[in-house]
């Protein structure tokens, strides 16, 4: 958290801000990492700690397992007392422009030992999907999704972005778009419905539709994967539906559209398909963008 | 003398000359044919009232004078004319003159000469199959050597192309042959023994660059003038799957120059390295899991080697893709696919995928899995062990070691209803396998070896 700190800091130099950056400083190193702020507009950076990394390092250059377990014990030991710092510096230590897999078994070993859950490495982890570091981003990603617990017989697990994600909103905040992106891409279907949780949609005339949309999409997609329709048919009513969601008042029921057809481009209609494009949401915008980036080559 | 005899002396003859203008004692106006023409010329010849256009000219009987025998035997082939020779080639650039019955070989036709070019020695090469839009990363470029280019397991394999295979970044499905001939200006053509197999000047099959077959041969191939050299694409064009060849002959007559026999791909193999583990050209002697992959394709496996992330954790992906695209579009009856440490992951990923999505794919069987120190891949930092047998394969190899601080606990485990033995093979049990540990366990022989002989035994190319 001391890189949203200093990204504050950065972008605001006035003394008052400053005064108040010291006060937001405090509470953010005092507070639960899923209840601070999310600035949408920052790019986070790692406080590397000599010390932790020395720690790891030395993991590492063990040359008998008795040094292994000892200075395996001692990081742990560290990690009682500040779980967050000790992930962080394991993801820094795993992204170093010269880590091996080797660096990288080595860290996922000690955060194993950690016995941690889901909930705090997504909390720790999702915030650098904003990293500067590209390597340090795609990392991040990679833990979310080992947390999603993904396989080819379930649906992938979204609950860890869930606390995050409404803390946000009960805050009268946005969510964190990168966190948002990776759902959508991950599964769209999925983070629809997510996103309504988190939105706390409950009524049901408003539930309804997007709901359908969701349904009626993935049993489409599911007749093509099982073979009860040709892989090229599309259902006139999921282009309906889906045309209807696209003008739906909620940013993230039209984020679900767009993610829908980059990987089904089938399945959009080029009129509300180009209105995506002009959406009032960035996020919506970047998607249709992609949409029609991918269909292109085909369409000259 | 008969007229046979005539006529074989006359062969004779000629072969000793091979080219030129040899004598012809029936040709008595030297115009290189036997016919009405001749009559006055001879008539001449009886009367001395001219010379002799050559040296046997006008003696039928070889007896050293003309006279009225030679001019019974000159009626005699004019009524009886003997059978026209022409240019015989027997084998490489061999040629002789002899009738089309007596030609062991392909025959010319009448009265054609056996110049330099007339017989033509050639060799066909053929490459192991392309990748990735063309090309041949990530292997070599690979020449099935001339022991085994006739053979119908080991000689080039070949994709069915049908109509709606998936070439997304361009075509890659046609094989690619050299053509090599000993005179460029020599005329050669190929020959099919399947209508199935069509052949290209261009690797994409630009529209204009096919080579036609009229029947089952082409015309004469198109070499550049001095260049006695032609890369040629074979294209298996549609189903059903078959062993075909491709001869190249001569233009004129069936003589087989080189042959070719094709087999069609019933399989596709997998090979997905271990985490950081990317396909190299040349192939790193320290990745044992491409190392099998670069055997099994010299072998004639249709074989892809691959990053393990490209499975993701829920199986789909470019590997899942390229599975589907080969059973649904290219009639591949069998998959075949084996990985190393998160590569063994994927390979159980990919195969409960591709279980679950049988009904949308066709019919294929899941014919030979292996792990090699299989550890889960539900991302880059999963380290749990992968014990699960991939779901329906037929067989299914395991190989592991018993991890330590050195290799971080990193390892696999028993898997049932494995080989060797009943769970697998702990390397740390056997003397090749001492000191093992989890980043040396995929490189042993014995365990590539092991892979090897038991994909062959259980899944046709």
């Amino acid at each position: 958290m001391i890189s949203v700190y200093r990204s504050i800091d950065r972008k605001q130099p006035g003394s008052w801000q400053y005064g108040f950056a010291v006060v937001l400083t405090i509470a953010l190193f005092t507070a639960p990492a899923v209840l601070s702020a999310y600035d949408n507009d920052i790019e986070r950076e790692i406080d590397v700690n000599l010390t932790v990394q020395r720690a790891i390092e030395n993991i590492d250059k063990a040359t008998t397992p008795q040094e292994f377990d000892e200075k395996l014990a001692g990081l742990l030991e560290r990690a009682r007392n500040d779980r967050t710092l000790v992930l962080e510096q394991l993801l820094h230590y795993a992204a170093r422009e010269d880590a091996t897999a080797e660096d990288r078994m080595l860290t996922a070993k000690v955060i194993k030992e950690m016995e941690i859950g889901g909930d705090l490495v997504v909390a720790t982890f999702a915030p650098h999907l904003d990293n500067k570091d590209e390597r340090v981003r795609a990392l991040a990603r990679e833990w979310l999704v080992h947390f999603e617990d993904r396989s080819p017989a379930r649906k992938p697990y979204f609950g860890h972005y869930l606390p995050p994600i409404k803390a946000e909103l009960a805050k009268g905040e946005a969510p964190q778009f990168s966190l948002v992106e990776h759902m959508y891409q991950s599964d769209a279907g999925l983070a629809v419905l997510t996103m309504m949780r988190a939105y706390d949609l409950r009524e049901p005339a408003a539930m309804k539709p997007i709901l359908w949309t969701e349904h009626i999409v993935a049993d489409l997609i599911w007749q093509r994967r099982f073979g009860f329709v040709e892989r090229g048919y599309v259902d006139p009513e999921v282009k309906k539906e889906l045309g209807n969601l696209a003008r739906s008042s909620h940013w993230w029921a039209r984020l679900y559209v767009a993610h829908v057809i980059i990987e089904n481009p089938d399945f959009a209609d080029a009129e509300w398909a180009n209105a995506l494009t002009r959406d009032t949401h960035e996020l919506v915008r970047a998607a249709a963008e992609a949409y029609k980036a991918k269909v292109r080559p085909t369409n000259r | 003398m008969s007229f046979a005899l005539v006529s074989t002396i006359m062969v004779v003859a000629m072969s000793e000359a091979h080219a030129g203008n040899p004598c012809i004692p029936a040709d008595a106006n030297c115009d290189a044919a036997v016919n009405v023409d001749d009559t006055a010329a001879l008539t001449n010849l009886l009367l001395g009232s001219t010379v002799a256009c050559d040296s046997c000219t006008g003696d039928l009987d070889e007896s050293g004078t003309i006279d009225g025998i030679d001019l019974v035997l000159f009626v005699d082939s004019l009524l009886n004319p003997p059978a026209p020779t022409g240019a015989c080639c027997t084998g490489g650039t061999v040629c002789i003159i002899t009738t089309q019955a007596a030609c062991v070989g392909a025959w010319q036709g009448a009265n054609t000469p056996c110049d330099s070019g007339t017989c033509v020695a050639g060799n066909l090469t053929a490459f192991r199959p392309q990748h990735r839009g063309g090309g041949y990363f990530p292997f070599e470029q690979t020449t099935v050597s001339n022991a085994d280019e006739d053979d119908a397991d080991f000689g080039p394999g070949i994709r069915i192309n049908g109509p709606n295979d998936l070439d997304p970044l361009g075509e890659d499905d046609l094989i690619q042959v050299s053509i090599q001939v000993s005179d460029a200006g020599g005329l050669v053509a190929l020959r099919r023994s399947t209508g199935a197999l069509r052949v290209w000047l261009t690797a994409q099959k630009m529209p204009g660059t096919e080579i036609a077959f009229d029947g089952d041969k082409t015309g004469a191939l198109p070499f550049m003038p001095g260049v006695p050299q032609l890369t040629v694409w074979v294209e298996w064009a549609n189903g059903p799957h078959g062993v075909g060849d491709l001869i190249l002959e001569p233009l004129t007559g069936s003589l087989e120059i080189d042959r070719l026999r094709f087999h069609t791909f019933r399989s596709i193999v997998f090979a997905l390295g271990g985490e950081d583990q990317v396909p190299s050209v040349p192939v790193n002697f320290n990745q044992g899991t491409f190392v099998v992959g670069v055997a099994l394709y010299q072998l004639g496996y249709d074989v892809y080697q691959y990053d393990e992330d490209n499975v993701s954790a829920n199986g789909t992906g470019a590997v899942y893709n390229e599975a589907v695209n080969a059973v649904a579009n290219r009639f591949v009856e069998e998959v075949a696919f084996f990985g190393y440490s998160h590569g063994g992951g994927s390979t159980f990923d990919l195969a409960e995928r591709l279980d679950i999505d049988r009904a949308g794919i066709g019919n294929f069987e899941i014919t030979f899995t292996s792990y090699v120190d299989g550890v889960g891949n539900n991302s880059d930092f999963d380290i749990s062990r992968e014990t699960r047998r991939p779901p329906s394969t037929g067989y299914h190899a395991n190989h592991y070691q018993v991890g330590s601080f050195a290799d971080f606990f990193l390892d696999g485990g028993p898997v049932s209803n494995s080989r060797p033995g009943t769970t697998g093979l702990n390397v740390e049990t056997v003397p090749f396998g001492a000191g093992a540990d989890h980043f040396l366990v995929d490189d042993y022989i014995e365990v590539r070896t092991f892979i090897e002989d038991n994909l062959l035994l259980n899944t046709q190319r």
